[in-house]
């Protein structure tokens, strides 16, 4: 292959520029883009949070779930007249899932993604008792789940956590719901003891 | 059930609820509402009612082929006894145009990849414009000729994902007034993936099947790899149509030299990872790039005068 390209050495070409000072147009915000933005407004409303939590409990990080809830939405905002409201739910999860995937298989991802945590940046702040104790209960979930497998780890985040029907994960996921309702009780079983192992660490371990 | 085995139930169940409970931070749906409406201004999409205008239109054009069909195959065949023949001939033979009027048909909408594809209404192409850019202008934008709009940029491993520093040319060491400018990047030692130099078409949906390759003058030493990237390799999020194993774009090997050379690639010389793999799909283009791959950093690569190979 590299031997077919063409090369030639190069005098001091002339180069007609013919400059164009036409400025790059950017399509303006439209009618149409101010009333798509009333049924984005509502998919944010209905399922912002449920995007959040399926991101972050299958792995990302806070920044990252951040832009990984962009991206979501992006796709949403595409497909909107291919995905009728009542399958919204089972769409967004879906692409959050795979959205999530992509950039924990990204090798940037498992470069650098550590040292954009902003969890980790505020940690030192003086917190409530309550959103400390919360904070380190999340922490605490996301290090056990991460021990599970991530085909079982998307089961529970999706069946146990966020309460979908068994037929809402099968179809999200493509399985039939036998393998829901095994999955799920596997990945519980596993969870729980790798929770109990965690909580039984020194304190200074964690 | 022990009394210890209750309580690290109690706690578990806790635990799940805290998860239940959690919320996104309180601006983040803001945050994605002003993303995807500079996303879809970038690239030009209505994100939502464009599609009821292409819904009519395509029940139009339905209608429309249907009628004119119909009235070919009567003008055409006018004896009874060849009318089912004739009718049977028409509909195989009209498929293709019978199409949009079943595409009408909500089912048949959900066959496309995307709402509001880019690749549905392509910038004509004459093949007469062949210079992307030759960085005269000195900005980071492509020529706007024959339809094509794009910024380069300059990503590198180190670079989270939709941070790369704009590609702002530079002047030319050897410069000569009709020749000033190129674009220049120099990095050390990558670890990953490497860096890239690169640009998206805007819509990420170029038509570039008039040309039959690119052309650049660059300048070395080192090796790079010229990739022109499908949409079909650049995932759904990114304007792609990706699903799944993304990011193995066509590329061809060029070893680079430290005097300017101009190298000329055509698209039957960019091959794919992998065995069997399709030729580059050139009606539907996302971007173009210079990749640089981490075992052949440290880097110094300058690049200019990037135009399509005419036929």
């Amino acid at each position: 292959m590299p031997g077919q390209i063409q090369s030639f050495a190069c005098p001091d070409i002339e180069t007609l520029a013919g400059k164009s000072l036409e400025a790059l147009r950017i399509a303006p915000v439209t009618k149409s883009m101010a009333s798509a933005d009333g049924r984005l407004r509502a998919a944010l409303a209905n399922h912002l949070a449920l995007v959040w939590r399926v991101l972050r409990r299958t792995g990302l990080g806070p920044a990252d779930a951040e832009d990984a809830s962009q991206d979501v939405f992006w796709v949403l905002a595409q497909r909107f007249a291919d995905v009728p409201e009542r399958a919204q739910k089972s769409f967004l999860v879906s692409t959050a899932l795979r959205v999530a995937s992509d950039r924990k298989h990204s090798k940037w991802y498992r470069s650098v993604s550590a040292g954009l945590d902003v969890e980790a940046r505020v940690s030192e702040a003086p917190l409530p008792d309550e959103a400390l104790d919360m904070r380190r209960a999340g922490a605490l979930l996301d290090e056990a789940l991460a021990t599970l497998e991530e085909f079982e780890r998307s089961v529970f985040v999706l069946a146990e956590l966020e309460q979908l029907t068994r037929a809402e994960v099968a179809e999200v996921l493509g399985i039939p719901e036998g393998t829901v309702a095994s999955r799920l009780k596997r990945a519980r079983e596993s969870l729980e003891v790798a929770v109990r192992r965690l909580r039984s660490r020194p304190r200074a371990a964690r | 059930m022990t009394t210890s085995d209750g309580e690290q139930r109690q706690a578990f169940e806790r635990l799940l609820d805290a998860a239940r409970s959690e919320t996104p931070p309180p601006e983040l749906g803001e945050r994605v509402l002003e993303q995807v409406a500079y996303r879809a201004r970038l690239e030009g999409i209505a994100v939502l009612p464009r599609r009821r205008g292409y819904h009519a239109a395509a029940a139009a054009a339905g209608v429309l082929l249907l009628a004119a069909g119909v009235l070919l195959v009567v003008l055409a065949r006018r004896p009874a006894a060849d009318l089912a023949i004739v009718a049977e001939q028409a509909v195989s033979a009209d498929k293709p145009s019978a199409a949009p009027g079943a595409a009408a048909a909500p089912g048949a909408l959900r066959a496309g990849p995307l709402a509001n594809d880019p690749c549905l209404a392509p910038a004509p192409v004459s093949g007469a414009e062949p210079s992307i850019d030759d960085f005269e202008d000195g900005d980071d934008a492509i020529r706007p000729l024959e339809g094509r709009a794009g910024f380069w940029r300059w990503a590198r491993e180190i670079d989270a994902p939709g941070t790369a520093p704009a590609l702002i040319p530079v002047p030319r060491p050897d410069a000569t007034r009709a020749n000033r400018m190129a674009q220049h990047v120099k990095g050390g030692e990558l670890v990953d993936w490497g860096a890239t130099v690169e640009f998206d078409f805007r819509p990420a949906c170029y038509d570039a099947s008039k040309y039959v390759g690119v052309s650049f003058q660059a300048r070395g030493p080192g090796r790079i790899y010229f990739a022109p990237r499908e949409r079909s390799v650049i995932p759904i999020a990114e304007g792609g149509s990706c699903e799944v194993d993304c990011y193995n774009p066509h590329v061809a090997k060029i070893e680079l030299e430290s005097a300017w050379r101009t190298y000329q690639v055509r698209w039957t010389e960019v091959r794919q990872r992998g065995i069997g793999k399709p030729a580059l799909d050139t009606r539907h283009l996302h971007s173009l790039a210079f990749l640089i791959r981490a075992e052949d950093t440290p880097y110094e690569v300058w690049l200019d005068d990037v135009r399509f190979l005419p036929r």
